[in-house]
């Protein structure tokens, strides 16, 4: 576990394809790992979120709270990340991610990240690209949604 | 009651001191006579003995020091003493003694007159001092955003301090030179009537001329005292606003100010002293005119024979105390219009109207009565300092236990009825009860206990965080001091001789009652309590886990804390995060120090022993030399750097994330660039001694979790653990007594509390560490009773000048927890945790709800926010706009 496999580890986020490797060697230095055992929360549900978390070993089970129980929506692993909004802007976490192995992480806290964006604009324009294009891809799902319930 | 201040100064001096002055007078005037007949005796020496006036045969004997009061206007005299009757030796020995004895005699008037006129003088600058602080301490509220602290401070300090030498003169002084003066001009007089005459005439001239002089001295020390306390108002404000002056790059503007304002302070004290020297000159001259003409006439009379020298010796010699007196009546009649100014000065800068009367803060030991009534407005506007409306025609009840959310945007009147209610301001037109009575009748003592009020910017004096808690609550001496530590009699006897009051400030001033605490323990629950109620608790206990173990003075916590590690081991070693800490081995490298807590093994008594820090020729070098282990810290320590100047070399120096960075200092980051280049390729034996030192240092900050450049290697752990074994057996003394190791069965005095307790350190990349441990130790030490001991050590901590070793929030938080601590009927808190995230709020304000509820009698709440979700936790919502209240909600 080295800064050089962390950077590479976030240049495979897709919130940070595009920024410069330089740059994610900054971020993963202001990050530090984090390790969970089975069972434990990564982030719980309707709680304030200050940070995110890059998967590196291990998996972990995205959950929510529906009308008729708590209902588990996603399985995590290796290079993904849990709550990247939560580092860009004040929400409760969305969802609760609970640890079903030993889970290495890479944590990246909120102010080390805003750091990063304020010193370096470019990798804010990158930032917003990758955020961009998600937008594109939920405003055309919905549509496709409309439609879908529309007809 | 007249609570104007004296505006003349002699007025002022003579009715706080009119027995002190008159007695000093009595006693100049007793010192005259002895004074005066000490100028003869020279002429007697010298004309009898030594000459050998009246003894012109060998054993003739004259009659010495007779007593005879003469008429200057005619012959004839009254002899009262004969004299004693001796011979001429004898004439001389005695003539002589009693020269001696008047010296002495004379010396002793002066001694005694002096000490007298410095305490007069003493006890009227306190008494004025004082005076000037109880003014301030009852200036109208908006009076104190109109001055500047810096400038208060410098008239109290400074500008009245001459004031206290001159007082002791006042009367006294030129009592005693024009009596001086006299007793010579008339000694000479006596002796010759033309001298006599010649010597007043001269007099006349310089009495009457100089002070015409200095009357332009005077105006120039004037404005050399105002430009002097304006340049201390900028000064502080430049330091106050050096931040904004920088960040909006107009520091030459103040420059240019500085500049001039040092230019006329320049050109007023240069023209003073040309003025203060020239007429120093012609005082001179006039003062050695004098004595030519004695010399002159004096001569051409002697010589004529009709005065004899012994005459003119005297004349000389009393002409020589002339001068002397004249030069500081002079003197005085300056230093007397001098401080006269300055005194109108300083007194007109307090003689603000209308000043609470004395009676609203009177001390009050016993019961405070209760507010009765709630708060009735009835019309009430109110308007700013300029006059612009911030409140109109408003019309509200609010009961004494209603809790209220008074809801709108700065600016749009919801914080006035707040300001309204602690009086900060008071309405401009209608009225303002609480119950029967108007708000502002009731004293100071008793809303100051009654109602609790909360600024976003709350104050606190320099001390620890439990001052601050507890100055909320020093409303009177309650208890007597301790044993032996009570106001001596001398400090109560000059307390009253300076109209100062005789309240003791080593009592114990802490109102226990109004906390509804009894016992040491009870205030300690309560303090827990309250800050637990604005969150502040955690961050106390943390600063107390913080502290080193040698700061407390207390021994008997050692064996406490020590049994707490035990308990601590076996719970942690039981349950399922035995993982959660990382002990500390003697023989293993623990991976959550730094190399050079690992070497070390153990903490060192001061920040000069770390590694940062610890000088060039330390010995602790050739410690880290043997086995070659420097050369390894190098090898790390210039690789370290070498990452760390790549990625931050193009950094600029204010960035964030730079805090990160604690390998290298940024600001030095180019110097290291610099040492990589000198060293590349160069072997360790051959860098030189700076460079060497230089990456050794930063292998020594080296922590491989945190700083994660994967640079630590096996063999450079087992060198390092082996170090420590030569560092703990081989050190100097005087090098050891710097460090306390680790040792399992012994506290570390140098330590922190926490390393103390977990004999280890957190693994903090294990999720939940941090919070796991931090609970079980909570338990342990709950369970000990040590908690509160940990909370009171965290409150030890100095929060610095005005809290700014805190956090605005903490600030905050310490304000509404001081106030909270009294237990107010009525609390207001005008946006006055505004720095914390709303989530807390809510959880605070919930907290405090819960507690006026519950709390002995209950209390009210009046919480002024601009968060509607913040309102939506009271019982009543008051909405504001553009200084109306626009509605007024109560829930269901």
């Amino acid at each position: 576990m080295s800064l050089e496999e962390d950077a590479l580890l976030l240049a495979k986020v897709e919130l940070f394809t595009n920024v410069a490797p330089r740059r994610l060697k900054l971020l993963a230095l202001a990050s530090s790992r984090m390790l969970f055992a089975p069972g434990q929360d990564l982030c719980v549900e309707g709680e304030e979120g200050y940070e995110a978390f890059i998967l590196v070993s291990g998996e972990a089970d995205v959950k929510i709270k529906t009308p008729t129980g708590i209902a588990t929506v996603a399985r995590l692993k290796r290079n993904d990340i849990v709550g990247e909004m939560a580092i860009l802007r004040d929400m409760p976490r969305t969802a609760t991610v609970t640890a079903i192995s030993d889970v290495s992480t890479l944590r990246i806290g909120k102010q080390d990240f805003l750091n990063l964006l304020k010193e370096f604009p470019e990798v804010t324009v990158e930032v917003m690209r990758s955020l961009a294009e998600r937008l594109a891809r939920t405003t055309s799902e919905l549509a496709n949604l409309r439609s879908a319930t529309k007809a | 009651m007249n609570d104007r201040m004296e505006q003349n100064l002699f007025r002022y001096i003579w009715s706080h001191s009119k027995r002190h002055q008159i007695w000093i007078l009595i006693v100049v005037a007793l010192s005259m006579p002895t004074y005066f007949l000490a100028f003869d005796i020279p002429k007697q020496i010298v004309n009898g003995p030594i000459q050998g006036g009246g003894f012109e045969t060998p054993d003739a004997t004259q009659k010495v020091m007779p007593v005879v009061v003469s008429n200057p206007f005619g012959d004839q005299s009254f002899t009262i003493f004969e004299g004693f009757e001796v011979g001429r030796m004898g004439a001389l020995i005695a003539l002589s003694l009693a020269f001696l004895g008047y010296v002495i005699i004379n010396g002793w008037f002066k001694l005694y007159i002096n000490t007298y006129k410095g305490r007069l003088g003493e006890r009227m600058l306190r008494r004025l001092r004082y005076q000037l602080v109880d003014r301030v301490l009852r200036f109208p509220y908006p009076q104190y955003k109109r001055v500047r602290s810096s400038e208060i401070a410098t008239m109290i300090k400074d500008e009245v301090d001459p004031l206290g030498g001159f007082i002791g003169e006042a009367f006294a002084t030129p009592a005693f030179l024009v009596g001086q003066a006299g007793a010579a001009l008339l000694f000479i007089m006596l002796q010759s009537w033309a001298l006599g005459l010649v010597t007043l005439a001269i007099l006349m001239v310089q009495t009457i001329l100089i002070p015409k002089l200095r009357a332009r001295l005077r105006r120039l020390a004037l404005q050399r005292q105002l430009t002097a306390r304006d340049l201390s108002g900028r000064v502080s404000e430049i330091v106050d606003g050096a931040i904004d002056i920088r960040l909006n790059d107009s520091t030459n503007f103040e420059r240019a100010d500085i500049s001039d304002r040092l230019a006329k302070i320049f050109f007023i004290r240069f023209d003073f002293y040309q003025w203060k020297f020239m007429v120093k000159f012609i005082n001179n001259f006039l003062a050695q005119f004098t004595p030519f003409v004695f010399y002159l006439g004096g001569g051409i009379l002697a010589i004529r024979g009709s005065l004899d020298i012994g005459q003119l010796v005297a004349v000389i010699a009393a002409y020589k105390d002339l001068p002397g007196p004249i030069k500081e009546l002079i003197d005085w009649d300056y230093q007397r219009l001098d401080v006269q100014v300055k005194y109108t000065q300083v007194v007109n800068a307090f003689d603000i109207t209308p000043l609470s009367p004395p009676l609203m803060q009177q001390l009050q030991t016993g019961n405070v009565p209760h507010l009765e009534g709630p708060f009735v407005f009835r019309q009430v506007a109110a308007a700013d300092e300029s006059g612009k409306s911030l409140l109109q025609g408003l019309d509200l009840t609010i009961e004494l236990r209603d809790h209220v959310a008074a809801v709108g945007a700065t600016g749009d009147g919801a914080e006035v009825v707040g300001e309204l209610i602690a009086r900060l301001m008071s309405p401009s037109a209608g009225t303002l009860n609480v119950g029967a009575v108007a708000l502002a009748s009731l004293p100071e003592w008793e809303t100051g206990r009654r109602i609790g009020y909360v600024s976003p910017e709350p104050f606190f004096a320099h001390g620890t965080a439990r001052d601050a808690l507890l100055s909320g609550l020093r409303h009177a001496p309650f208890r007597p001091p301790p044993e032996g530590k009570a106001m001596s009699q001398i400090f109560v006897r000059e307390a009253t001789a300076s109209a100062n009051p005789q309240f003791d400030r080593n009592a114990d001033w802490v109102d226990y009652e109004a906390v509804g605490a009894s016992t040491g323990e009870e205030l300690a629950a309560r303090i827990t309590q309250v800050l637990a109620m604005v969150n502040l608790q955690e961050d106390f206990y943390a600063f107390g886990l913080r502290t080193k173990l040698s700061d407390a003075t207390d021994g008997d916590g050692e064996e406490m804390f020590l049994n707490a590690r035990r308990i601590f081991l076996e719970r942690l070693t039981k349950g399922d995060n035995a993982a959660d800490v990382e002990p500390f081995v003697l023989t293993q490298f623990n991976t959550q120090l730094t190399l050079f807590q690992n070497v070390i093994f153990g903490a060192a008594s001061s920040p000069e022993m770390l590694p940062s820090e610890f000088p060039a020729d330390s010995p602790l070098w050739d410690f880290l030399a043997s086995n070659e282990l420097d050369r390894k810290l190098y090898q790390l320590g210039r690789e370290a750097s070498a990452v760390i100047v790549d990625l931050f070399g193009e950094v600029s120096d204010n960035m964030k994330i730079l805090e990160r960075l604690d390998l290298i200092d940024p600001v030095k980051l180019p110097d290291y660039s610099a040492a990589l280049g000198r060293t590349e390729g160069v072997d360790f034996a051959t860098v030189v001694r700076m460079d060497q030192q230089r990456f050794i240092r930063v292998a020594l900050n080296y922590n491989e979790p945190r700083h994660r450049l994967d640079l630590l290697t096996e063999d450079l752990r087992d060198a390092i653990v082996a170090a420590r074994m030569n560092f703990r057996e081989n050190l100097p003394p005087h090098v050891a007594a710097e460090f306390s190791f680790h040792d399992p069965d012994e506290i570390n005095p140098y330590a922190s509390l926490q390393d103390n307790i977990l004999f280890g350190r957190i693994v903090d990349s294990r999720a939940g560490a941090v919070d796991r441990v931090s609970a079980l130790l909570r338990e342990i030490l709950e369970e000990l009773g040590l908690s509160y001991a940990v909370l009171e050590r965290g409150l030890k901590y100095e929060i610095g000048s005005g809290g700014r070793r805190l956090s605005l929030s903490q600030r905050q938080q310490l304000g509404l927890a001081r106030v909270l601590l009294r237990r107010p009927e009525f609390l207001i808190v005008n946006r006055g945790l505004n720095a914390l995230d709303n989530r807390t709020v809510e959880r605070v304000v919930r907290g405090i709800l819960d507690m006026s509820k519950s709390d002995k009698g209950g209390f009210g709440v009046l919480w002024i926010t601009s968060t509607e979700s913040q309102a939506a936790l009271f019982d009543r919502v008051l909405k504001f706009s553009r200084g109306a209240l626009i509605s007024d909600e109560t829930a269901g």
